[in-house]
């Protein structure tokens, strides 16, 4: 995107009243701060797994070579971009992309990418005006006289998040070749029949889909290059269709947290998924190296997620430009 | 051929906080990999804008992947060595280029955001700007590129030849195939396309210091040209061939009157003599007598001798209180040496009274030097008025000739002497226009002997500065080469506008001289294969790597091998040196012996002689190959055994 004189923002809104745009600041963290997931209680999904009726742990050899070939990814950076009246309007750039690869090389050019710049502003018919036709999808929020600015953030943020969860979402669907890796789960991508394989990394854990405690002491005591038994991840709206899903411990150290290395991995509710199962594990587990270092998440981050990842952020539209 | 319309994009222009562009250097990336653009050290490039187009050259390549350190690198491969790797890190070509030329010129900016692309021959003239001038005043520097890609890059005549700019100076380590063979291919390159509109074109001056480099280059090689040279020549547009019009000179060998020469060749061009009249000497005292023994007196003395003996018309030998009818000017060596003999005697019979205000001692002294260059310096000292040679007064150089002065076969002192005498003669004669030719180039290697840096002054030092500041108006050009560049005087490596630099030790690069190269241009200097040169020339506004082919001529060792005289051994090369005294040697006449001893089958003792510039030096080398003394002994009488011994007891 190239921004030219008057697709600034600031020059937009210079003579609009009741609104007063900060001076951005270069290191203003850009991350996205997601919203955090509604914390649920933990639960004991069904165990899907015929020839095992306990929960139980499995060691898995990692694979000589992975099997994935196409890595799916998204990523959102949201930045305040001006006030109207107290409450905040949000830039974000969004974008999901999938990214091949052939042997060992990592192809940077991506085979399927979407990106969208959003401004999500509270309605204001001369801000409306003002910033009609510039670099960005405006977004009018209509917002009651007692919503507060934390507030309103928050929907923004979950809007954006929602967009971004829609770009990974129409790129996932339309990609019907090879292995696909994706960060995060699989529910939205297979609500239709797929010709390829999909399968999901999920890293965060706001939500264990294990809740007994003996089913706890296992997944605590999990071991580098351990799966649990197979379990299935009832459908709901925001996370889609049912899939089965275990806990994979693709990293371990002793002097960290119970949650350091440790991923979900979501596959398609089918029997063919159950037959699969070591061997996705063993992929993933062949994924383990490079580590994804230095990302802070390196022990639960796949290393072509993380590339894919870089691959957004490098195509990302400067936001402080826009601000500036 | 490369066509960079055609051709795809090598890299991007990339400016970054830490490492911007600026309006002389500017970096890019490219990718890595075995399909990665083939783009190294002194690669030319063009790279393209709205704003301007960029020529540059490659000095500093660097190679990234996405990590941060080395730590990373260990810890995201579990510190195994051997674990394999799912991906591979993708990695980033960074390529630093310093500006060649941009266009429009003005105004002088930071280099644009631009696409790269590998330079084409069109861009390589542009860059270099060869095309203003190749047509008209191109000489053939060398080739840019590699097989296949060659592009033939010029230089300009008025800029090496003069009087734009002038003169060559070469840098390389010796016996890598640099320096001699750069200069005979540039010379076949000037004769062939160097345009004087008065037609008298240009000859070339060498000086063969050592071995017999420079003394078979009228001979095609022993073996077939390769087919790496072919393909240059054929870039070139040149036919491979020996040197065609070449005259050799050697001076005399003060004993037998043999030409004292490397060159043995029955048939082909003979060898001629060359020498230099007493007067031409004369400008060289400290290099006659030694500047060790050239005190105030002395060379005051030696001073009144020149002017009252030698420049001057016959002058009386007499004192301000005498008058005498006697006079003598002294056109020899031999009539100089008498007129010493004659102060000398005066001064004896007068009680050791100063003559003319000449200290009896001093001329003592003086006489005494003298006596001992009657064997030092004698074959380079005509025993007539009358030089021969190209130092000759009457002697007419050719145009596209070369004249080989083989002083190989002489003392370091000698050498230098020969050397100082024929520049200034050179220099006097150009000066007046009387040459032949409308310039001359005057090669030599080892400048660092004739133009030693911090050196204080010398006659020759202050002629090769004079050259080097004002020759390229007279038509005297120098193509001077040293392997060590940061040991010539800084005026005579600075007034040179072209150089050329071949493989050069690392030491020698980490002199202050060579500041402006990058690190990686040092490197690649440090390790250049044959052929390849880093050549810096006024329109290239920075240095570019050149290659050129082996000269077509035969190596001076073949030369040797093939064309060599029934070899006598160095025993009976002796006892042929020593049978001439006819009595027992002096000392001197000992230490002539030895050096004139020319073959390189001497043994070790008798080469070091060979170098020695000073009789002690001589003794202390005797010395110490005591077991080189074997060989000598047995070719002495038992007498001289004897003397010889003696000379060595505590």
């Amino acid at each position: 995107m190239v921004i030219v004189p008057g697709n600034r923002l600031r020059e937009r809104l210079a003579n609009v009243p009741f609104i007063r745009v900060p001076v951005p600041k270069e290191n203003d963290s850009q991350e996205a701060a997601r919203v955090p997931p509604e914390a649920k209680p933990n639960i004991d999904a069904p165990l899907v797994e015929a020839d095992c009726s306990e929960f139980r742990t499995f060691s898995i050899q990692p694979a000589t070579q992975s099997g994935f070939d196409s890595f799916l990814d998204g990523t959102e950076r949201v930045r305040t971009a001006f006030y109207v009246g107290l409450l905040p309007a949000m830039i974000a750039a969004t974008g999901a992309a999938i990214c091949k690869r052939v042997g060992s090389k990592f192809d940077l050019e991506p085979v399927s990418y979407k990106s969208r710049t959003l401004l999500i502003s509270p309605r204001h018919e001369e801000v409306v005006r003002a910033l009609h036709g510039g670099p960005w999808e405006l977004e009018a929020v209509e917002a009651k006289a007692e919503t507060g600015a934390l507030e309103f953030e928050t929907l923004a943020r979950k809007h954006i998040q929602r967009v971004r969860e829609g770009l990974e979402v129409a790129l996932g669907l339309d990609y019907d070749t090879g292995n696909l890796l994706v960060d995060g789960g699989i529910g939205n991508l297979i609500q239709r029949p797929r010709r390829n394989s999909v399968v999901g990394i999920v890293k965060s854990h706001g939500r264990l889909l294990v809740g007994s405690p003996d089913r706890l002491e296992i997944l605590f005591n999990l071991k580098h290059g351990e799966r649990t038994t197979l379990l299935k991840r009832e459908s709901d709206p925001k996370q889609g269709a049912e899939a089965y899903t275990c806990y994979l411990k693709l990293n371990d150290k002793a002097n960290e947290g119970p949650f350091y290395g440790l991923v979900r991995i979501e596959v398609p509710a089918d029997q063919e998924s159950v037959e699969r199962i070591d061997e996705i594990a063993s992929w993933i587990l062949a994924e383990r190296f490079p580590m994804a270092l230095p990302e802070r998440r390196a022990d639960r981050l796949i290393y072509p997620i993380s590339l894919v990842e870089q691959v957004l952020r490098s195509r990302e539209p400067n936001l402080l430009e826009i601000l500036l | 051929m490369i066509d960079s319309e055609s051709s795809p994009i090598i890299g991007r222009v990339i400016g970054t906080e830490k490492q911007p562009n600026s309006a002389y250097s500017f970096y890019f990336w490219s990718y890595a990999g075995a399909d990665a653009p083939r783009i190294g050290i002194g690669t030319l490039v063009k790279i393209k804008s709205a704003e301007a187009t960029v020529y540059g050259s490659v000095v500093e390549a660097y190679g990234y992947l996405n990590i941060d350190s080395p730590m990373t690198a260990f810890l995201s491969s579990g510190g195994n060595l051997n674990q394999p790797m799912a991906t591979e890190r993708p990695e980033i070509r960074l390529y630093e280029g310093a500006v060649l030329r941009r266009d429009p010129e003005e105004p002088i900016g930071a280099v644009p955001m631009g696409e790269v692309f590998l330079a084409d021959e069109k861009d390589v003239q542009v860059a270099l700007r060869t095309e203003s001038y190749k047509d008209k005043r191109g000489i053939m520097a060398g080739l840019y590129g590699s097989e296949g890609n060659y592009v033939p890059v010029h230089f300009d005549a008025d800029f090496l030849l003069g009087p734009e700019a002038g003169h060559l100076n070469i840098t390389g380590t010796s016996g890598l195939a640099t320096k001699t063979s750069y200069l005979l291919f540039l010379l076949s390159c000037i004769f062939r396309d160097f345009k004087d509109p008065d037609e008298k074109g240009v000859a070339a001056i060498l000086f063969n210091t050592k071995g017999a480099d420079l003394m078979y280059i009228d001979l095609p090689p022993d073996e077939e040209i390769s087919p790496t040279d072919q393909a240059m020549y054929e870039a070139l547009g040149m036919e491979p061939r020996p040197m065609e019009k070449v005259r050799y000179f050697a001076p005399e060998k003060y004993s037998t009157g043999e030409l004292n020469t490397l060159r043995q060749v029955e048939g082909g061009a003979p060898v001629e003599k060359f020498n230099f009249t007493l007067l031409d000497m004369m400008n060289h005292l400290d290099l006659l007598v030694g500047k060790e023994d050239l005190d105030p007196k002395a060379d005051g003395y030696l001073r009144y001798l020149a002017d009252h003996f030698v420049h001057d018309e016959d002058y009386p030998i007499h004192t301000r209180d005498e008058r005498s009818d006697s006079r003598i000017r002294a056109k020899t060596l031999d009539n100089l040496i008498d007129i010493v003999r004659q102060h000398r005697s005066w001064c004896d019979e007068h009680d050791g009274k100063d003559y003319n205000g000449n200290h009896a001692a001093t001329i003592s002294k003086i006489y005494r030097r003298l006596q001992m260059l009657e064997h030092r310096f004698k074959g380079l000292i005509a025993n007539n008025e009358t030089a021969s040679g190209p130092f000759a007064e009457s002697f007419q150089f050719q145009q596209n000739t070369v004249y080989v002065i083989d002083i190989s076969g002489l003392n370091s002192q000698e050498q230098e002497l020969a050397f100082a005498a024929a520049v200034l003669k050179l220099q006097a004669r150009m000066e007046e226009q009387n040459l032949g030719v409308n310039r001359l180039i005057i090669a030599v290697d080892e400048l660092n002997k004739y133009a030693p840096s911090g050196s204080g002054d010398s006659a020759v030092l202050r002629s090769l500065k004079d050259i080097a500041a004002r020759g390229r108006y007279m038509g005297l050009v120098l193509f001077g080469a040293q392997q060590f560049r940061s040991r010539v005087d800084k005026e005579v490596v600075g007034n040179s506008a072209t150089h050329a630099f071949g493989h050069i030790e690392i030491d020698e690069l980490s002199q202050p001289g060579y500041g402006y190269f990058s690190a990686s241009i040092k490197e690649k200097l440090a390790t250049l294969e044959r052929g390849t040169l880093l050549v810096k020339h006024p329109h290239f506004a920075q240095p570019i790597f050149l290659r050129f082919p082996k000269p077509f001529t035969m190596k001076g060792g073949d030369g040797m091998r093939k064309h060599r005289k029934q070899a006598i051994s160095p025993l009976e090369a002796f006892k042929k040196e020593i049978t001439r005294f006819g009595h027992l040697p002096k000392r001197a006449e000992l230490v002539d012996a030895f050096a004139a001893l020319a073959s390189n089958d001497q043994p070790k003792v008798l080469i070091d002689i060979r170098k020695a510039t000073t009789e002690g030096e001589v003794w202390r080398l005797l010395e110490k190959h005591r077991a080189g003394m074997t060989l000598v002994s047995s070719a002495l009488t038992e007498g001289v055994v004897t003397e010889v011994e003696s000379l060595f007891e505590p």
